[in-house]
């Protein structure tokens, strides 16, 4: 087990550099000039954005520029272009909100897929468990943006329900969570819809299995009501490979909140990367880039362990 | 009795998917015919021919050019002129929502084969080859699969120029991380099969064998996996096109479109409800009709 776990974190490590040399390169050899983007040749003079390239290293040799950032990346001081300060910091004010968000959506449809993988799986095939399947098809296929656009007219414009945009940044005055609520129903649901399809579609070929296995017979053939069947000697069995899937659930949903932030106003990493991108902010790029890998590569470790901890069959060599 | 044998060799017949459809074709179960009783996939694919004929003759059936301005009219709502209303530099949504498929439906048929050609390739390889050479692909895999895809879109089209080809080559470059996977899983348990060992003993060469054997066993994997691929390709460019970074002005697409109505909502939702469903339309037509053939061409998949 800890072997696995040592193992597991080395293989990591190349993984890890791999990215890092991946995303330098998109950043390096792509066209354009950062130091333009962020001063307008009719702002500052030649002789100035020649200093400002200097100061900021980008005409040092590429594997110098490298070897630097990456240096200062792990002192936490490699700074951003546009802001001028660690970008490790821009980054910890901004992960509460993506996190809180993205929790609430994989919470959200847990809630509401689960329920209806179940019962797709108890009747295969059935007239509600082909409009189940109909309707993660439309799930998977509705545009996040779209949908977003459409809550707004309908609980903004036109019900004034919800408000559309105007949340605060958490860590500015405090967590109040009865007074984000109403902030957060729309931008959660909008990025839970996006995995819910997955979910279903995961639990129920899960489920389907599962029922049919020698343990839930007996269960039946003992005589215990079917719920109790269904519940503890089932789902609770099927939700098995679902906690992989949760795992690989993170990079769609990094997706979805960078969409999502973007039309809800929401100041988290989604709408920092879109900046960033924008900007030519290549600091900035960088440690977006590989904090997410890391996230992604982590929450793959974390879900392999988890999975052995629920079913003692695996063991994990 | 033909029923019967059907039976007992599916149950025999592991991974591979053909044996069991030409074993069928006999019995009246064709796959085509699974495809026809299935209503979804009927109706996904009379979407998706709808869409084929907007994509094909939008000039003819447009009444405005995508481009042409009606100043006077701006933001008009729906009307019998402007089924879908006016925008707000003057131009017919209809008229540019037909246009947009003749943009956004080759840039997902494109960057799909470009994504499939890519992934059946490194997982055909890695597969068969194992050693080192799977463990490289592998390790490559991983990384992009570690990378949030969008996210690197959303940096590379940013960084490196927003044209269509640029656009096709990297929503395809950076989303053959799963098919990889998925075509190497297939090529491990078909490689150690009864069939490829009779081959590799009557002298076939490694090209021989993955071409003539193990590729046509994983042909009907790859055509479900081309055609979900079209719709996810579809959607993603939809939403870099809503950042600005995709698909770039006048040049109409659904994406967007609904980006330059966004902000016009309270006053005129119609210029960006209106795009929005066709894209909407457009990838359930995809997805509809690859779920569909999933069913038809291997159905064990459905239980």
């Amino acid at each position: 087990m800890q072997n696995y776990l040592v193992r597991r974190l080395l293989q990591m490590i190349p993984v890890f550099i791999g990215i890092t040399f991946i995303s330098f390169a998109i950043v390096r050899l792509s066209p354009g000039d950062p130091v333009a983007t962020l001063f307008p040749p009719e702002m500052i003079g030649r002789i100035d954005q020649e200093l400002l390239r200097e100061q900021l290293g980008l005409n040092d040799p590429l594997p110098v520029q490298y070897v630097k950032m990456m240096v200062n990346f792990f002192n936490g001081s490699l700074n951003s272009f546009q802001e001028r300060r660690p970008t490790s910091d821009i980054l910890f004010e901004r992960i509460p909100i993506t996190l809180l968000f993205s929790a609430t959506a994989v919470i959200l449809a847990l809630a509401i897929g689960l329920p209806i993988a179940v019962i797709s799986a108890l009747r295969p095939n059935s007239w509600l468990d082909n409009l189940f399947t109909t309707a993660a098809l439309a799930g998977i296929s509705i545009p996040s943006f779209w949908i977003a656009l459409v809550f707004v007219l309908i609980f903004t414009e036109q019900l004034r329900w919800l408000p559309a945009s105007g949340i605060r940044p958490i860590t500015a005055s405090g967590y109040n969570l009865v007074e984000m609520l109403p902030y957060m129903i729309m931008p959660s649901v909008v990025l839970s819809l996006g995995i819910i399809p997955s979910i279903v579609r995961y639990t129920r070929s899960s489920m389907l299995e599962v029922m049919t296995q020698d343990y839930v017979r007996t269960a039946r053939s003992k005589g215990l009501a079917e719920h109790v069947v269904v519940v503890r000697h089932g789902l609770r069995n099927a939700l098995l490979p679902v906690v992989s899937l949760i795992g690989a659930i993170f990079p769609v949903l990094i997706g979805g909140m960078v969409l999502v932030e973007s039309i809800f106003a929401l100041p988290g990493l989604g709408r920092l990367a879109v900046r960033a991108a924008q900007t030519r902010d290549y600091p900035m790029i960088l440690t977006l880039n590989m904090f997410s890998a890391v996230m992604v590569l982590f929450s793959n470790t974390v879900t392999d362990l988890i999975y052995q901890v629920l079913d003692p069959r695996i063991r994990l060599k | 009795m033909t029923e019967k044998t059907t039976t007992s060799h599916r149950g025999t017949s592991g991974t591979s998917l053909l044996p069991i459809i030409r074993q069928r074709s006999a019995s009246r179960n064709t796959p085509l015919r699974r495809f026809l009783r299935n209503p979804r996939a009927v109706f996904g694919l009379l979407l998706l021919l709808f869409f084929i004929v907007i994509a094909l003759f939008a000039p003819t059936i447009a009444p405005f050019e995508p481009d042409e301005q009606f100043v006077n009219d701006r933001l008009l709502p729906p009307n019998s002129t402007y089924l879908m209303g006016v925008d707000g530099l003057g131009r017919d949504v209809f008229s540019r929502a037909l246009y947009s498929a003749q943009i956004s439906i080759p840039i997902g048929i494109f960057a799909m084969l470009v994504s499939i050609t890519v992934g059946v390739m490194i997982g055909l390889l890695s597969g068969y080859l194992g050693g080192w050479v799977d463990s490289i692909l592998m390790r490559l895999t991983d990384m992009l699969l570690a990378f949030p895809v969008f996210f690197l879109m959303l940096t590379i089209t940013t960084l490196f120029g927003r044209t269509i080809p640029v656009l096709i080559i990297i929503l395809g470059l950076t989303s053959w991380g799963v098919n990889a996977r998925v075509v190497r899983g297939q090529v491990l348990a078909l490689r150690e099969k009864e069939f490829v060992e009779a081959a590799r003993s009557l002298g076939a060469s490694n090209y021989g064998i993955i071409w003539r054997h193990i590729f046509p066993n994983i042909v009907p994997l790859i055509i479900v996996d081309a055609t979900l691929r079209v719709a996810l390709v579809i959607l993603i460019e939809g939403g870099l096109s809503f950042l600005g970074v995709g698909v770039q002005p006048p040049t109409p697409s659904w994406g967007s479109m609904v980006a330059e109505g966004g902000s016009l909502l309270r006053r005129a939702w119609w210029v960006s409800v209106f795009p929005g469903a066709f894209l909407f339309l457009c990838t359930i037509s995809f997805n509809l009709v690859g779920d569909g053939l999933r069913d038809a061409l291997d159905p064990r998949m459905k239980q």
